[in-house]
């Protein structure tokens, strides 16, 4: 074939080069590919892994302060809920995920779901088919939390993500998810 | 770690098995992640492989016989966009893929978007923030037709999937992706 055709623009490859040559590391490909896909990890962690199983750490609800409300569009005080997970196979933690999801865009189907704690929120989403906008927000590479080292028994840097789920032109989801660097780098 | 079982993308993980089983070969990580990715792969070959390009091949209205209409779910005669484009890196194609696109479920804007040549569906979507998910058919092995076989210069299977993006509760769009069996199997 000749060259022909139109050069496609991704920004997110341009961030994550530059973030590579900012923090002087080197992303695997796999890396980031769970870096730059919309929406969560959740289905290549499955398709690689084989069914990937979710520890619920920490789900509340709660006020949102001020930091939250800001990340998620809504009054201060609002209510929302909180959902600290770690993504896992066979009891090696594979990704951390933090979501907050306000309580007032939720169906009453979609609060049960949480509520019953047995899928993600991607999860969620897919099996009661609401249509989104994902995009994400951030990625970044910060210093592993105590709570973090504890859970992924080592020290390195986590590779961070987040992202938003927009549903009806709202934010029905912001998630956080993490890894370590250590991680995914054998491809 | 308690198992909190998840078994949202089981269907996928099955599709991807059952095609191994029958095919008598194991896919890299790289394949099934692409076969089963539920956002763009546009953005997962960029960052495999850096800028990529889109070609569009042909794209035209037509009506839809029986077949077609059965894709998208409309009647017989409506009319449709098809559309035949290849990513491609320098001068290897790397994917080939079609779309069938109602046009009774395109604003203008996206039907105008779709008569200009080689931008990316993913890309539209975004552009217009339309909320949607996408839903994969099928996971499955195809002989090259001519077109392709000339096209990648190689007479070898292909592998294949096609899925559907659905925007209020219709499909807006059906696309088919295929590229042959030992592309991506580096990783």
């Amino acid at each position: 074939m000749k060259q022909k055709g139109t050069i496609l623009q991704n920004e997110l490859r341009e961030r994550i080069h530059n973030m590579e040559a900012g923090e002087g590391v080197t992303l695997s490909k796999l890396q980031k590919i769970l870096l730059s896909i919309q929406g969560p990890v959740t289905t290549i962690l499955d398709v690689l892994h084989g069914n990937v199983n979710m520890f619920i750490i920490d789900q509340h609800v709660e006020n949102a302060e001020k930091s939250v409300a800001e990340l998620l569009d809504i009054e201060i005080d609002d209510e929302i809920f909180y959902r600290e997970v770690i993504l896992h196979k066979n009891g090696r933690p594979l990704c951390y995920s933090q979501s907050y999801i306000p309580l007032s865009r939720c169906s009453d189907e979609v609060t049960e779901d949480l509520l019953n704690k047995r899928l993600t929120t991607g999860n969620i989403m897919d099996y009661r088919h609401i249509e989104t906008v994902r995009e994400i927000s951030n990625i970044d590479i910060e210093k592993i939390t105590p709570l973090l080292q504890d859970l992924f028994k080592t020290d390195a840097d986590l590779i961070v993500r987040e992202y938003n789920m927009k549903h009806k032109k709202k934010i029905v989801v912001h998630t956080k998810e993490a890894f370590p660097i250590s991680y995914f780098t054998e491809m | 770690m308690p198992n909190d079982k998840n078994e949202a993308n089981k269907r996928l993980i099955e599709k991807m098995n059952d095609l191994e089983k029958d095919y008598g070969q194991k896919f890299s990580n790289t394949q099934k992640i692409l076969l089963t990715t539920d956002g763009s792969i546009t953005a997962i070959l960029d960052v495999l492989y850096g800028k990529i390009s889109l070609f569009t091949l042909d794209q035209h209205f037509g009506t839809a016989d029986a077949d077609h209409a059965k894709l998208v779910n409309v009647n017989e005669g409506d009319e449709i966009n098809f559309r035949e484009v290849i990513m491609h890196k320098g001068a290897k194609p790397l994917i080939y893929a079609i779309s069938h696109v109602p046009l009774g479920r395109c604003s203008e804007e996206i039907c105008s978007d779709l008569l200009r040549a080689d931008i990316p569906i993913g890309r539209i979507l975004k552009n217009y923030k339309i909320e949607s998910r996408r839903e994969v058919n099928n996971i499955f092995i195809e002989k090259p037709d001519e077109k392709l076989q000339d096209l990648f210069k190689t007479d070898e299977d292909f592998l294949a999937r096609d899925y559907v993006i659905i925007n209020n509760d219709e499909i807006l769009m059906w696309i088919k992706e295929m590229f042959p069996v030992s592309y991506f199997t580096e990783i």
